[in-house]
C-alpha cells in the first residue's frame, strides 16, 4: 500500500480524488439546485462510509442505521428548540449522543447473529421512529424546526457554507475510514468477520471490537445526521424510518461494500439516478431495483469494483 | 502445565468424554489416540474453552480455566491448532502471524497503519522463520498451499509464546517431506511448549510423544509411555476390534 512512504492510490481511489476535486469547483457553476443536491450526496456518503464500517468491514448487516443518523438530527433540532445554536455544541451532542445511543442498541444487538441481528436492529430502529412520532415535544409527527448552526463566522443556513463543511467531512469521513480499517483495531475487526474461530483462539474477544465499530460507526452516522438537520433547517420522524436504513445498504452495495471509497461512489449514483429516473416517472424504484441487480452481478464489488486496481478480494485496501 | 480432572462432555444423550483425567507435564509432549468417535476432537475443544464442560475441572498452570471463554484461555497461554485449516484468508502470511502477536499487545488503536509496525512485523518474521516460511511472507494466506497453511497455524500459535499448544491432527492431509518436516519443528517446539497432540497418524504418535493417552467411546482406557501403551492388552483389543487403518501401524510399533 505505501511505497517509499507515499501512499499508491488504486484505480478507485484516483477516480474518488477526481470525483472529489469536480465536485468541489461544482458551485462555481452557480446552480442553488445542484448545490443542495450535492451537499444531500455528500451526507448520505458520510452516513454511508459508517455504515461500511459495520456491514463492509465487521460483516454486521445492521438495518437500523436511521436511527444513528436521525438520533443526530434530533439532537442538533432539541438544542435548537431550546434556543442553543452553537456549531461545536450542537454537533458534539449528536456524534456523542448518537456514540451514546448506538453503544446502548449494540450491546443488546451483538448478543445476536445473522438474521435475528438484522431483524433486532430494525426493530429498535423502528421503535425510535415510533418514539419520535408519538413524543409532542419533538413535534410529533411534524417534526421540529431547526435554526442552522454556526461555527465562529462560519453559518451553515449559506448554503454554499454548508456545501463545504460537507464536502470536507465527507472528505475526513474517507481519511478515518481508511486509517480506522488499516490500523491495529481494524485489521481485527476485519480478522474476527473472516473468521471468528480463529480470532477467538488468539485471544480476541469479538463482541468488544465490534460494539467499538458499532459506537464508532453510530458516531460518523450522527455527524451525518446533523448535517442533514442543517440542509433541511428540519428535523422528522421520516429521518429516523426504516426507508432511510434501506438507503444507506442500497448504497453500499451499489458503491462497493468493503472499499473505503465505495459509499462515495454508492451514494453519488443513487442520487444521479433517482433524480434523472424520477423526472420520468414516479416509480422509478422499479427501474432502478433490475438496474442494481444487474450491478451486483457485473461487480461483485459494486461500482468501486469497476476500478481497476482496487483489488476485489482484498478488501481492506480497496480506496 | 496442563491438569484435567473429572472431564465429562454430553451432547443430548450422547457422551462424548466421560470422566477424562489427563496431564500434562511442562516440555512434554502428550498425544491422544483413539479410534474414530472416541472423543478426541471434543476434549481439546472443550480445553480450548470453545465447547463448555458439563463436568469436571480443567487447570492451567494451576489456575482454574474450566468456566473461562476461548479468549481468555488463549490470553493465558493456550496455543491452537485446528483440526480444519483455520487461517485469515485475506491477509498475507506475514498479516496472519502478526495479527496473532497483536493479540498480547494493544489492539486498541486506531490511527496508525497496523502493517507499519516494525515490532509485531520483527516477531512475525521471526516465528515464520522458525516454521520455514519466511519466503512466503507477502503471500495471501487465501492463496496458500495446505501444508503451508499447516506451517502458518503453527507460526501464529507459536508467535504469541503460549505455554501449552493444542494440535488436532497436525499433519493431515500434509505429504511425507512436510511432514517429517514438522514432526522435526515440534519437537524442538516441545522444548520450550507443553504439547497435546491428537493424531491419527501413529508414525507420528510414537516417534514424538513422552506419553499417550488412549480414548475409546469417551473413556480413558490407558495412559502411559509408548512401550506401555504399546504392552497394554486393552489397547490392543480396541485396536484391533477397531477395523484395519490403526492395528497395522500399532503392530508395526509393537
Amino acid at each position: 500500500m505505501k511505497v517509499r512512504g507515499r501512499v499508491a492510490l488504486s484505480g478507485g481511489g484516483v477516480a474518488a480524488l477526481v470525483l472529489l476535486a469536480g465536485f468541489a469547483l461544482l458551485p462555481l457553476a452557480q446552480q442553488p439546485f445542484v448545490t443542495r443536491i450535492g451537499t444531500g450526496i455528500f451526507i448520505l456518503a458520510l452516513a454511508t462510509i459508517s455504515l461500511n464500517l459495520l456491514v463492509g468491514y465487521g460483516g454486521l448487516v445492521s438495518f437500523g442505521h436511521a436511527a444513528y443518523f436521525g438520533a443526530g438530527a434530533y439532537a442538533v433540532a432539541i438544542l435548537s428548540h431550546y434556543g442553543t445554536h452553537r456549531g461545536w455544541i450542537a454537533f458534539a451532542a449528536a456524534v456523542g449522543g448518537s456514540a451514546l445511543l448506538a453503544l446502548i442498541l449494540g450491546a443488546a444487538s451483538l448478543r445476536v447473529r445473522g438474521v435475528f441481528f438484522i431483524m433486532i436492529t430494525l426493530a429498535f430502529a423502528q421503535m425510535l421512529y415510533h418514539l419520535s412520532t408519538a413524543v409532542e415535544k419533538l413535534g410529533g409527527d411534524d417534526g421540529l424546526r431547526v435554526v442552522p448552526n454556526s461555527f465562529g463566522p462560519l453559518f451553515l443556513g449559506e448554503r454554499i457554507t454548508l456545501y463545504y463543511v460537507s464536502l470536507g467531512l465527507l472528505c475526513a469521513g474517507l481519511v478515518i475510514s481508511d486509517r480506522l480499517v488499516a490500523s491495529h483495531f481494524g485489521r481485527v475487526l476485519v480478522g474476527i468477520r473472516d473468521n471468528e474461530r480463529r480470532m477467538r483462539s488468539l485471544g480476541y474477544n469479538p463482541y468488544h471490537y465490534r460494539l467499538l465499530a458499532f459506537v464508532i460507526a453510530g458516531a460518523l452516522a450522527g455527524l451525518a445526521g446533523a448535517l442533514e438537520a442543517n440542509l433541511d433547517a428540519y428535523a422528522s420522524p421520516e429521518l429516523l424510518h426504516w426507508s432511510i436504513s434501506g438507503d444507506l445498504l442500497v448504497m453500499l452495495v451499489l458503491g462497493g461494500s468493503g472499499s473505503i471509497v465505495g459509499p462515495l461512489f454508492g451514494a453519488v449514483s443513487f442520487q444521479l439516478v433517482q433524480q434523472v429516473l424520477s423526472g420520468f416517472t414516479s416509480h422509478w424504484m422499479l427501474y432502478f431495483g433490475p438496474a442494481l441487480v444487474l450491478i451486483v452481478f457485473v461487480s461483485r464489488r459494486g461500482v468501486a469494483g469497476l476500478f481497476a486496481g482496487t483489488r476485489p478480494h482484498h478488501v481492506r485496501g480497496g480506496r | 502445565m496442563l491438569r484435567v480432572r473429572g472431564l465429562s462432555k454430553r451432547f443430548g444423550g450422547f457422551v462424548s468424554n466421560a470422566d477424562i483425567d489427563l496431564d500434562i507435564e511442562p516440555g512434554e509432549i502428550h498425544a491422544v489416540i483413539g479410534p474414530n468417535g472416541a472423543g478426541k476432537t471434543t476434549l481439546v475443544n472443550v480445553i480450548a474453552g470453545d465447547l463448555r464442560a458439563d463436568a469436571g475441572e480443567i487447570l492451567l498452570d494451576g489456575h482454574d480455566v474450566t468456566t473461562l471463554p476461548t479468549h481468555r484461555r488463549a490470553r493465558a497461554g493456550m496455543g491452537r491448532m485446528f483440526q480444519i485449516t483455520s487461517v485469515l484468508p485475506s491477509f498475507t502470511a506475514l498479516e496472519n502471524v502478526a495479527i496473532a502477536a497483536q493479540a498480547r499487545g494493544r489492539s486498541f488503536r486506531f490511527w496508525h497503519r497496523a502493517n507499519a509496525d516494525r515490532d509485531l512485523n520483527q516477531r512475525a518474521e521471526m516465528s515464520l522463520a522458525r516454521v520455514g516460511l519466511s519466503h512466503q511472507a507477502s503471500a495471501l494466506a487465501g492463496e496458500m498451499g495446505h501444508g503451508e497453511h499447516r506451517q502458518l497455524e503453527i507460526a501464529m500459535a507459536l508467535v504469541a509464546e503460549p505455554c501449552l499448544l493444542l494440535l488436532d491432527e497436525p499433519t493431515s492431509g500434509m505429504s511425507g517431506a512436510d511432514s517429517v518436516a514438522l514432526i522435526d519443528l515440534l519437537r524442538t517446539i516441545s522444548e520450550t511448549t507443553a504439547i497435546l497432540l491428537v493424531e491419527h497418524d501413529m508414525d507420528v504418535v510414537f516417534s514424538l510423544a513422552d506419553r499417550i493417552t488412549v480414548l475409546a467411546s469417551g473413556r480413558r482406557i490407558a495412559c502411559g509411555t509408548p512401550p506401555e501403551v504399546r504392552a497394554d492388552a486393552l489397547v490392543q483389543q480396541v485396536y484391533l476390534g477397531a477395523g484395519a487403518t490403526a492395528a497395522p501401524a500399532m503392530a508395526e510399533h509393537a
